[in-house]
């Protein structure tokens, strides 16, 4: 098995003519924990989104898993930052989860007892078992964002791209989440955006920078509080903060 | 009064009506609750209208109207949808042109053709009671597909209804479910066209499952109430419209809107106390 397990080449990347991403060029491979940072409006979500095939690019390449990103997409669990749902969608938190699994054999709604099974592992994996049966838009944002990395985690995925997952969830879980995530990323492959470069440092193991252009690091050199405000140029104020300077 | 409530029973234009009732409130409480959640009501008014055009053409060239209004209302939906998702045009501007054209070229085809359309004008405002025989199998068969589509396609229609990306990701062909919901709506128009006709069609697909919404957030059971509901006001408003001798169509969709009206008004006064 080929270890590029995504493959980008020069990317480039604009919404109406204004560049969002320039000549990005990266290589992730198997196992590798990513994470992703950037002042708003860097292009983070954007890069993604091109990953996922959302977006096509401008010029440059990518390759996810050897093939195109529209192919590959069925292995990729996503959380998105916003996303684009309707909170207010009649559907039950079971069935988002649910989704996850959904692949083209496992259409109909009859047979499906053994994926509660799975269903209730990972609800109880992320402490929201006893939410299964009500509605997703009667929760809160945090419990939302946590049915969510559910629905991303439920499908055994090759590749995890989380946007900010944790960014309504309070810290108790949010530390158990990333030690879960260090775990899962000795089978599988993870890039997660963040704006808390301090936290995230101790879990990741490699740091890239978006900022329309893309500045690799490795984790152990994101040590200095100068480093951090430099990857952030302007924007450090709340970074600071977290440190704790 | 009472005598007159078990004879009118015996006829068989009122029971054409009936079934014609039963049948529509399927249809439309099935896809009407999609209607509803995914927010397409507006496309829903755009393919309603249009369809006056294939029926003026029909009227024109002699067919069965009913085949006019079907080639006219899955053209509309397959337009409109095909617009929306390869240019991502603004898509309301398209729908009002639809909308006006169609109903240009039927106004054009019904002046063109021969003789006062009196049929013409029952496709504007419906006439539940001059429903036929053949028409009655056409509303069956139109069913069976609506039914089967959705018991076949009940997951797509939830995941992309609810989260159009994360469908793509799991590999569920959002176009096609898509246009696949339109042409349902479209097959939904048709049997509405008859029982309340087009100017109406809209209130009758949105007002029972928007009731249904307020009282419950299973999309399965949206789905149930909404088809006892249009059942419900669409056999009421008949025996009302006769009762009283005044146009079906309008007396179904005033019963509609009534109901509509105290629904809402109830989950006011409940979220007040
Ligand atoms: N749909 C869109 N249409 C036009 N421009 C867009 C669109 N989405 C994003 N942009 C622009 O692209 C740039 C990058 O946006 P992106 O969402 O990728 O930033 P980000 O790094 O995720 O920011 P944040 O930290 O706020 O999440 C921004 O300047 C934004 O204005
Ligand atoms: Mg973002």
């Amino acid at each position: 098995m080929a270890n590029k397990v995504i493959e980008i080449q020069d990317l480039t990347f604009s919404f109406n003519n204004v560049p969002v991403l320039s000549n990005i060029s990266i290589d992730v491979e198997r196992n590798d924990f990513w994470g992703i940072v950037g002042p708003n409006g860097g292009g983070k979500t954007t890069l993604l989104k091109l990953i996922l095939g959302f977006l096509k690019p401008g010029s440059g390449l990518i390759k996810i898993l050897e093939t195109d990103p529209e192919r590959a997409r069925t292995q990729i669990g996503y959380v998105p930052q916003f996303g684009s749902m309707d909170k207010a969608f009649p559907i039950t938190v079971q069935q988002v989860v649910e989704m996850g699994l959904t692949d083209s054999k496992n259409f109909f709604p009859w047979g499906q007892s053994k994926l509660r099974c799975k269903v209730n592992e990972v609800l109880e994996s992320l402490k929201i078992l006893p939410l299964r049966k009500k509605y997703f838009g009667e929760l809160s944002g945090g419990q939302q964002q946590r049915v969510l990395i559910a629905r991303a985690l439920i499908s055994d995925p090759e590749i995890l791209l989380l946007d900010e997952p944790t960014s309504s969830i309070d810290s108790s879980v949010e530390g158990d989440f990333f030690t879960l995530l260090k775990s899962l990323c000795k089978e599988i492959t993870i890039l997660l955006v963040s704006h808390d470069v301090a936290f995230i440092s101790s879990y990741v193991n490699k740091i890239a920078c978006v900022n329309n252009s893309l500045v690799c690091h490795a984790s152990n050199e994101i040590t200095t509080p100068e480093l951090i405000s430099g990857l952030y140029k302007d924007s450090v104020t709340s970074i600071h903060h977290k440190c704790g300077l | 009064m009472s005598e007159f409530n078990l004879n009118i029973f015996s006829y068989s234009f009122i029971q054409y009506a009936l079934i014609a009732a039963l049948l529509s409130g399927i249809a439309a409480g099935i896809i009407g609750t999609y209607v509803v959640v995914k927010r397409i009501s507006y496309i829903s008014g755009g393919i309603a209208h249009a369809v006056l055009g294939g029926l003026g053409a029909a009227y024109f060239w002699n067919v069965n109207p009913l085949y006019g209004a079907l080639a006219s209302a899955i053209a509309a939906a397959l337009i409109i949808g095909l617009v929306k998702l390869k240019l991502k045009q603004n898509e309301d501007t398209v729908i009002s042109a639809l909308w006006a054209i169609g109903m240009s070229v039927g106004i054009i085809f019904a002046n063109l053709t021969p003789g006062y359309n009196v049929d013409l004008i029952s496709f504007l405002f419906g006439n539940i009671l001059m429903i036929t025989r053949d028409s009655l199998w056409l509303l069956v068969i139109l069913d069976i597909v609506i039914v089967l589509t959705t018991l076949i396609f009940y997951k797509q229609f939830l995941y992309v209804s609810f989260d159009e990306e994360y469908s793509m990701i799991r590999g569920i062909n959002v176009d096609f479910i898509y246009l696949l919901l339109l042409s349902l709506v479209a097959l939904t128009v048709v049997i509405l066209v008859q029982t309340v006709g087009l100017i109406l069609v809209i209130a009758l697909l949105t007002l029972p499952s928007a009731i249904a919404h307020m009282f419950s957030k299973s999309l399965f059971r949206i789905i149930i109430y909404s088809i006892l509901l249009v059942t419900f006001f669409s056999v009421t408003g008949l025996l009302i419209s006769i009762y009283l001798n005044i146009p079906s169509g309008a007396s179904i969709i005033l019963t509609c809107g009534i109901g509509y009206i105290s629904a809402f008004s109830v989950t006011i006064l409940r979220t007040k106390n």
